[in-house]
C-alpha cells in the first residue's frame, strides 16, 4: 500500500502527518521546536519541489508513506492522478491519497508563506511552528483515522 | 502506451495537439475545422480533472486529453514519479497549457451561459488557429 499525504506546499501539514504516521513524532504530547525542525522536509521544500512525490518511510505495517505539495488543486489532485493511473492499471486501490489541509490553521498559512515564498525563515518558521503545535492534535486524529481505514481496508 | 495532452480544461490546446498527433487536423487547419474537433471547447465548467479519449495515433498509441487547471508542471512531475513507483512507463504526459493564451482563458467564463457556447467555440477556434504551428512543434518535439 502506498500512502500519499498531500498539502499545498509539501512542507508542513503533509510532513507532520507523515511523521506522526511513522512515529517520528510522539502522539502523546506536543512536539518541541527542535523536534519539528529535525523532521525531513519540514519547512524545506521550494517551488521546484512541488509535484514531486517524496518518499518518507515505511510504517509498522510495511506501507510506503510519501508526501507531495500540490498547490491549490485540493481534492482535484487525487481525481486527476486517479484518472491517469486508471489508464495504466484497472486496480489503483493500493494508492491512498490523504489531503491534510483540513488540519491547517491561519498561523501555518501565514508562517509557511513567509518562510517559503518570502524566504523570511527567522519569522516564518516561528509562526509556522506555533501554528503546527496548535493544530497538532488534529494531525494526530487525521493519522489515526487513516490507520483505522487501513486496518479495516475501507479504501 | 498512452499519450495524454494536458491543459487547463483538457479541451482547448490539448485537443488541438491530440488531433494533430492523430492526424485529424494539420498545421494548415482553419478555425472552422478546429471548431469541430472532437471535444473542442466541450466543457461547461471551470473544474479540472476531466479526461477525454480522442483516438489512436499511427503508432497505435491511445491519445487522451486531461484538464489539470494551472498545475500542468506539477501534475507532469507527479505522474512521472508515480510511474517510477509503479515501475511502469506506459503513460506519456505532454503539457500544452502554455498555448492557451490569457485572452482565451477569459472567454472560458462564457461557458456558464449555454446561449453563448457557440461564441465561445468560435472565439477559441479563431485564437487557436494562429497557434496551431506552435502546438504542432510542441507535439513533434515531445514525441
Amino acid at each position: 500500500m502506498k500512502i500519499l499525504y498531500h498539502c499545498y506546499g509539501g512542507s508542513h501539514s503533509s510532513v507532520v502527518s507523515a511523521a506522526i504516521h511513522l512515529g517520528l513524532l510522539c502522539r502523546n504530547r506536543l512536539p518541541e521546536q527542535r523536534e519539528l525542525l529535525s523532521i525531513p522536509y519540514y519547512d524545506a521544500q521550494v517551488n521546484l519541489d512541488h509535484g514531486h512525490i517524496r518518499f518518507f518511510g515505511f510504517d509498522k505495517a510495511g506501507n510506503e508513506v510519501y508526501i507531495v505539495g500540490r498547490h491549490g488543486l485540493g481534492d482535484f489532485y487525487e481525481t486527476i492522478l486517479s484518472r491517469v493511473l486508471k489508464l495504466d492499471a484497472d486496480d489503483i486501490s493500493n494508492i491512498f491519497f490523504i489531503n491534510t489541509m483540513s488540519c491547517v490553521n491561519i498561523f501555518m498559512v501565514i508562517g509557511g508563506y513567509l518562510s517559503r515564498c518570502w524566504n523570511s525563515t527567522w519569522l516564518g518558521r516561528r509562526i509556522v511552528i506555533f501554528g503546527t503545535r496548535r493544530s497538532f492534535w488534529k494531525f494526530v486524529q487525521l493519522v489515526e483515522q487513516v490507520e483505522l481505514k487501513l486496518e479495516h481496508r475501507e479504501i | 502506451m498512452r499519450v495524454i495532452f494536458i491543459d487547463q480544461l483538457g479541451c482547448y490546446a490539448a485537443v488541438v495537439a491530440a488531433c494533430l498527433r492523430i492526424g485529424i487536423c494539420s498545421e494548415k487547419s482553419k478555425w472552422q475545422q478546429i471548431a469541430y474537433l472532437p471535444y473542442f471547447a466541450f466543457q461547461n465548467t471551470m473544474l479540472p480533472g476531466e479526461i477525454y479519449h480522442i483516438g489512436k495515433d499511427s503508432e497505435g498509441y491511445e491519445v487522451y486529453t486531461l484538464g489539470v487547471g494551472n498545475a500542468g508542471v506539477l501534475i507532469k512531475a507527479s505522474c512521472a514519479d508515480l510511474q517510477k513507483l509503479r515501475e511502469s512507463s506506459k503513460i506519456m504526459i505532454i503539457d500544452t497549457s502554455n498555448h492557451n493564451p490569457f485572452m482565451l482563458r477569459l472567454f472560458w467564463h462564457l461557458a456558464r451561459w449555454n446561449i453563448l457556447r457557440r461564441w465561445r467555440i468560435i472565439i477559441a477556434a479563431r485564437i487557436l488557429e494562429k497557434k496551431v504551428a506552435q502546438i504542432n512543434k510542441t507535439v513533434n518535439n515531445r514525441m
